[in-house]
């Protein structure tokens, strides 16, 4: 079941699995997506912060208790695939920046995705985030927090960001302290954001 | 910071009071926003008073000022201090040695100069600048200038601080820490005491620039934003300052919710 429902949600993948494998294939292009959702999360969790990690603690356990991916290489329905994620987010501002400020764009790397982030100035030093990202078959949501420095017309952005929920083909995603850092235009607001972690698809 | 002090006081001044341990003088603060308009961002004024246990005396110098501000309220989504401004540039050339769009205040402070048989007074004035990042705090210079009796331009170093946790719900979020240099009268002469300061944070008064298709273009820079949400009684303000003999002393201020 879950190979197959993978196999639904991967559809469209750029590397394509080994035709011997097909179980390894499902679970790998599940994978990618998967990092991908989580990438996009995980830039908008750059921007939050460590509530994020603790809201994603239940999730995390729960993929442990699931097979990891050492479980590819068997026959086994419910396997958990880890994905490295790599992933680059280009957002800009969307609305009147206040407290909070809302962000819209894309990612590209481990997924290529929409991405939305709402970044919570919670003091000057750092921020909290949500973020949902949307690849193919599904959505990924987490959050995050970050420390923050002003640097004339930047502000830099450096954290961890957290996977809290999921839809679709990514609906037990899950990942813990997946790193964030970054850069905002203090003018146009426009974000970019790198994202680098392992996630649980 | 101390770029230089001029022994310019009369002898007459020159008997002094000296530096002892004494109760903590009261100290006042004011707080408003301007504009203070819901949804509007803002520039925030604020100024801190000591007065003095003994009107005969000037108050022991204060040494080191925390301003807590409200939760929510910040420069981080303003455009306030798209550039950096570096101590040595402000103490070596002053306010002119600095980009404009450092700038993100102004305003003046008092302070008593001891002698007998009452302090003399001397008001100067101040710009608020944002310095290098230290560490990942936002540094904000205050340069003070003055001129008699005492001529002297200052430095003093203030850092935007976590007021709290990071998820901490408390009322305020962050804390603008300044460092008072002691400011001698004269070499081993008494220190001046600041008594009164006053000083805006916001874009009031200032005009930054930007190069637009080659050409230097001024505008107007983008003010701090006010939470949408007002706490019960107002956004509030507490000032805690310590002073040279030990002693300290805190004011709180709130500025009330906008009419909506």
């Amino acid at each position: 079941m879950t190979v197959n429902r993978h196999r639904q949600q991967t559809p469209g993948q750029t590397s394509g699995p080994p035709a011997a494998a097909p179980i390894r294939a499902a679970v790998r292009s599940s994978s990618r997506k998967l990092g991908r959702a989580l990438a996009w999360t995980a830039i908008g969790a750059l921007i939050l912060g460590p509530g994020a990690a603790q809201a994603s603690a239940p999730r995390a356990s729960t993929a442990t208790a699931r097979a990891t991916a050492n479980v590819i290489d068997k026959p086994v329905a419910a396997a958990t695939r880890v994905v490295n994620l790599q992933e680059t987010g280009y957002l800009h501002s969307v609305g009147e920046p206040g407290e909070t400020i809302a962000e819209r764009g894309h990612a590209i790397g481990t997924y290529n995705c929409s991405i939305s982030v709402h970044m919570t100035i919670v003091s000057a030093n750092s921020v909290t985030a949500t973020f949902t990202v949307k690849p193919k078959g599904g959505s990924v949501t987490g959050r995050g927090s970050a420390r923050f420095a002003q640097k004339g017309a930047n502000g830099y952005f450096g954290g961890t960001i957290a996977i809290t929920d999921g839809t679709g083909g990514y609906a037990h995603a899950s990942g813990t302290d997946i790193g964030i850092s970054g850069v905002i235009n203090r003018e146009t607001f426009a974000l970019t954001v790198h994202v680098h972690g392992k996630i649980d698809l | 910071m101390i770029r230089r002090a001029f022994p310019l006081v009369a002898l007459a001044l020159s008997a002094c009071t000296p530096v002892a341990a004494r109760a903590a003088p009261m100290v006042t603060l004011e707080t408003s926003f301007n504009p203070d308009r819901s949804g509007v961002r803002t520039t925030i004024e604020f100024g801190f008073q000591v007065h003095s246990t003994n009107r005969r005396r000037a108050p022991s110098p204060v040494t080191d000022l925390d301003l807590h501000l409200p939760a929510g309220l910040g420069l981080v989504t303003s455009t306030l201090g798209l550039a950096n401004c570096t101590p040595a540039a402000l103490l070596e050339q002053g306010v002119a040695g600095c980009p404009a769009n450092a700038r993100i205040g102004f305003g003046s402070a008092v302070v008593a100069v001891p002698a007998e048989p009452e302090p003399v007074l001397e008001e100067g004035s101040i710009t608020a600048l944002v310095g290098p990042p230290n560490s990942e705090h936002l540094e904000v210079l205050f340069y003070a200038e003055g001129h008699s009796p005492v001529s002297a331009q200052l430095v003093f170093p203030g850092q935007m601080l976590n007021d709290n946790g990071p998820l901490d719900n408390g009322p305020f979020s962050g804390r603008l820490n300044t460092a008072i240099p002691l400011i001698p009268t004269w070499p081993g002469g008494p220190d001046v005491a600041v008594t009164r300061m006053r000083s805006t944070i916001g874009p009031l008064g200032l005009t930054y620039y930007r190069r637009v298709g080659g050409k230097v273009v001024p505008f107007h820079p983008r003010g701090i934003a006010v939470p949408k949400h007002c706490p019960r009684g107002g956004f509030p303000f507490r000032a805690d300052i310590s002073f040279l003999d030990g002693a300290r002393a805190s004011a709180t201020s709130t500025v009330p919710c906008p009419a909506s």
